[in-house]
């Protein structure tokens, strides 16, 4: 059920978003991981399920968060585009409409704020909509809500990728021994491990 | 292999798993030429690990299976821990292989049909049962008495243990006895802690390194065999390309070939055994081949069932006769009766404070034991029988954010680092052998192959239920006296099934009129008949079984081959 393709996000949007989450001013440093984010998100390869509005809106979700900070973050790990191929290859159907509707949703309260769409909104209120959204999901007695499962899918997306597991966390495919009670030390990173099996 | 092959093999090994391993492996090294039958495909140890060291990223999914594939094919098999897209393959598609449950009592039937079997997915852990276990049924009474006892399985136990390579710690508990041990993985500091913890508050609870069939120190045997020690990888059930853990295909099957004796041959679905009253013995096997569908006979001058509990009591209530019209060796009326699993669905987690400056490296391949310690000195009102448990410290890692609130450049940072020390276990309990708990063939449906599918009838009764509710309360008062805090205990029963121990489908005594096998694991009405898988166990206790069963099964083929020379089978 591929969508009707829309024009992708530019390089100037992601620009604008990404300026706005540094607060405005940028250093010679962070400009470069902005490039890779950049370079990550304008990949001119369509997407699979998503019309490009909604990678849009899913990219700046991920990258709200997980930013780039002195590791990769979530877009320029490549989670935008690996959500869009789990839900065209991966994900059941009911899964595939729950997430649009979930996105759909997103829009709305967006659109409640005075906003056209939630990407169309000034980055301090998608940031601030998140928050919200996540708060709600993390109440004490809350039910199951869509951001819920939406962050689940983040994490496992961005934390299995190379750039996740072997550069925000460490990965070690050959550990050889097992070597209990080591300190912890100057490189205080957990090991990626996805475990048995992983539910999403 | 043809229908027209006359050949007459010394032995038939039907299955390759666990038990046929051993059998092909202990039969070929007496001298006698053995076919192995194999319902699945070929699998080549190292070769046809697909997944074997493969990170997230290079699988399609990240290791997941598409949701469509696990609805269509995998409903029951997806509820093994172990199942994911690193390991499908070796799991059996529901879909082609059904099988029938009574409503209102689930039985998971997790299986892999293939070269090799389970002993490529199990969990690897090895515990030998001990007279607590093998008097059981004769003390309170629940099924019929073991005619074994634990001196006559020690020596084997020793053998099984020596060849597989059982890395463990020697503890001097009668109810759980120390085996041939390699060395034995370390406990980390946080463990040891709440070991000294436990130990002191509750002496009968001891908090052990899980026994578990990895090489830490790999005899010059197992070198010759292309075994090499454990990397601590953690990714057994896909295959290891070092031959780390015990399998059929790192261990048994490739010390059967060189003996020149075996012939392996895949994608032989058994249908049935063939008896001839006359002699009153089985002298074949009837075999469908799994893709042609032809059918054939393969010759023996004995037999060994080893294809799983639950396949090997299908097979056999599949082999009527006049003499035997309710299943072969089925004189007992017990054939398909007692099915047991253990008792699981508890898990109890809690936090361990302190121990932030330390971490470890590698993921270690055991985690460990809470030796059973209910019903060994003192009798429990509760409940008869025990269980114990199996558990390990870590530190939360990544996973821990999608249960927490938090996005952005804090969060992330945080997930980044190792979280709390934690610790979590989950119970194993036994579940008493009972007649209800039963199997029988459906007489409508059969499966692609034409032979009719097992129907499951199985239940946890008030006996499974009350060692149920004793592990929940155990299980928090063992980790709060460990000194965790925020103990919280997860009940889930599981359907039986699940734990994937099913046994005693076919069991072991004294009397042909209660049970369908000897001492010696040897059909009482059949005496060229042997089952050595779980179906033969008499009573489950509440250790993992799988040592137990390679134990009998290398104890029957070193009696069944003495049999065979001596003229008297």
């Amino acid at each position: 059920m591929k969508q009707e393709q829309k024009p992708g996000l530019t390089r100037r949007d992601a620009l604008k978003g990404a300026v706005a989450l540094l607060g405005g001013t940028i250093t010679a440093a962070q400009l470069g991981l902005l490039r890779q984010s950049i370079a990550a998100v304008a990949d001119d390869a369509a997407p699979r399920y998503l019309d490009s509005k909604q990678l849009e809106t899913v990219t700046r979700i991920v990258d709200i968060v997980i930013p780039e900070t002195d590791t990769p973050g979530a877009v320029s790990a490549g989670v935008p585009k690996f959500i869009d191929l789990l839900l065209s290859e991966w994900a059941s159907t009911e899964r595939q409409k729950a997430f649009i509707a979930g996105l759909g949703a997103i829009d709305d309260r967006a659109q409640q704020a005075g906003a056209d769409s939630f990407i169309d909104s000034d980055f301090r209120d998608q940031v601030e909509l998140l928050r919200s959204l996540d708060r709600e999901a993390f109440a004490d007695g809350a039910p199951d809500t869509f951001f819920r499962g939406f962050k689940k899918l983040i994490l496992f997306a961005y934390f299995s990728s190379k750039p996740g597991a072997t550069q925000a966390l460490r990965f070690d495919p050959f550990p050889g021994n097992y070597e209990p009670c080591l300190p912890l030390g100057d490189d205080d990173r957990a090991w990626f491990w996805l475990g048995y099996s992983y539910d999403l | 292999m043809t229908s027209d092959d006359n050949t007459v093999f010394d032995a038939i090994v039907v299955g390759s798993g666990m038990s046929g391993g051993w059998a092909a492996k202990e039969l070929t090294e007496r001298g006698l030429k053995v076919l192995l039958l194999e319902r699945g495909r070929n699998v080549t140890h190292r070769v046809d690990y697909p997944t074997d060291g493969k990170p997230p990223w290079e699988m399609p999914y990240g290791g997941q299976v598409p949701e469509a594939e696990v609805a269509r094919d995998y409903p029951v098999q997806k509820d093994c821990y172990a199942f994911s897209d690193y390991t499908k393959h070796f799991f059996v598609n529901d879909r082609e292989n059904p099988y029938e449950t009574t409503t209102g009592n689930p039985f998971a039937w997790i299986r892999g049909y293939h070269l090799g079997g389970r002993s490529l997915t199990w969990h690897r852990q090895s515990y030998r049962l001990s007279d607590l276990d093998f008097e059981a049924n004769s003390r309170d009474g629940h099924g019929v008495d073991w005619p074994i006892r634990y001196s006559d399985i020690a020596p084997w136990y020793d053998h099984v243990e020596t060849f597989a390579g059982i890395s463990g710690s020697r503890e001097n508990l009668p109810q759980l006895p120390d085996g041939k041990f390699q060395p034995p993985f370390q406990l980390h500091c946080v463990e040891r802690a709440m070991k000294k913890k436990l130990e002191a508050a509750f002496p009968d609870r001891r908090l052990i390194i899980g026994r578990t069939a990895h090489l830490t120190a790999p005899t010059a045997e197992q070198t010759a065999l292309g075994r090499a020690r454990c990397m601590n990888r953690l990714e057994c059930q896909r295959g290891c390309r070092f031959g780390a853990y015990f399998s059929s295909l790192s261990a048994t099957l490739p010390a059967a070939n060189r003996t020149g004796n075996l012939t392996t041959v895949t994608d032989a679905v058994v249908d049935s055994l063939v008896y001839d009253a006359g002699s009153e013995r089985v002298t074949g096997v009837q075999v469908v081949d799994a893709h042609t569908l032809e059918r054939r006979t393969h010759r023996g001058r004995l037999v060994f069932l080893c294809a799983s509990t639950l396949a090997s009591t299908q097979i056999l209530l599949n082999s009527r006769s006049e003499q035997f019209p309710n299943g072969l060796a089925n004189g007992s009326g017990m054939l398909g009766r007692n099915l047991m699993d253990h008792v699981g669905g508890v898990r109890a987690t809690g936090t361990v404070p302190g121990f932030e400056d330390t971490y470890e490296k590698g993921r270690r391949a055991t985690d460990l034991y809470v030796p059973r310690f209910r019903n060994v000195d003192e009798r429990d009102e509760r409940f008869l029988r025990g269980f114990g448990f199996q558990g390990g410290a870590y530190r939360d890692d990544w996973r821990r954010g999608t249960g927490t609130a938090g996005i952005g450049e804090a969060f992330k940072e945080q997930l980044q680092k190792p979280g709390p020390w934690r610790f979590g276990m989950s119970g194993f309990g036994e579940m008493l052998p009972d007649a209800r708990n039963r199997v029988w063939l459906d007489s409508k449906r059969k499966d692609r192959w034409g032979i009719p599918i097992l129907h499951i009838e199985c239940k946890l009764r008030d006996n499974e239920m009350a060692i149920f509710d004793a592990m929940a309360s155990d299980g928090k008062e063992t980790l709060e006296a460990a000194g965790l805090t925020d103990v919280n205990v997860a009940s889930n029963i599981a359907p039986p099934g699940l734990m994937i121990h099913e046994m005693g489908t076919a069991r072991m005594g004294h009397d042909p009129g209660t049970s369908v096998l000897n001492k010696f694991n040897q059909a009482h009405d059949v005496s060229n008949l042997f089952v050595t898988d779980g179906a033969a166990m008499t009573s489950s206790a509440c250790q993992n079984p799988s040592l137990t069963y390679m134990a009998l099964t290398a104890r029957a083929a070193a009696a069944a081959a003495d049999m065979l020379k001596e003229g008297r089978i």
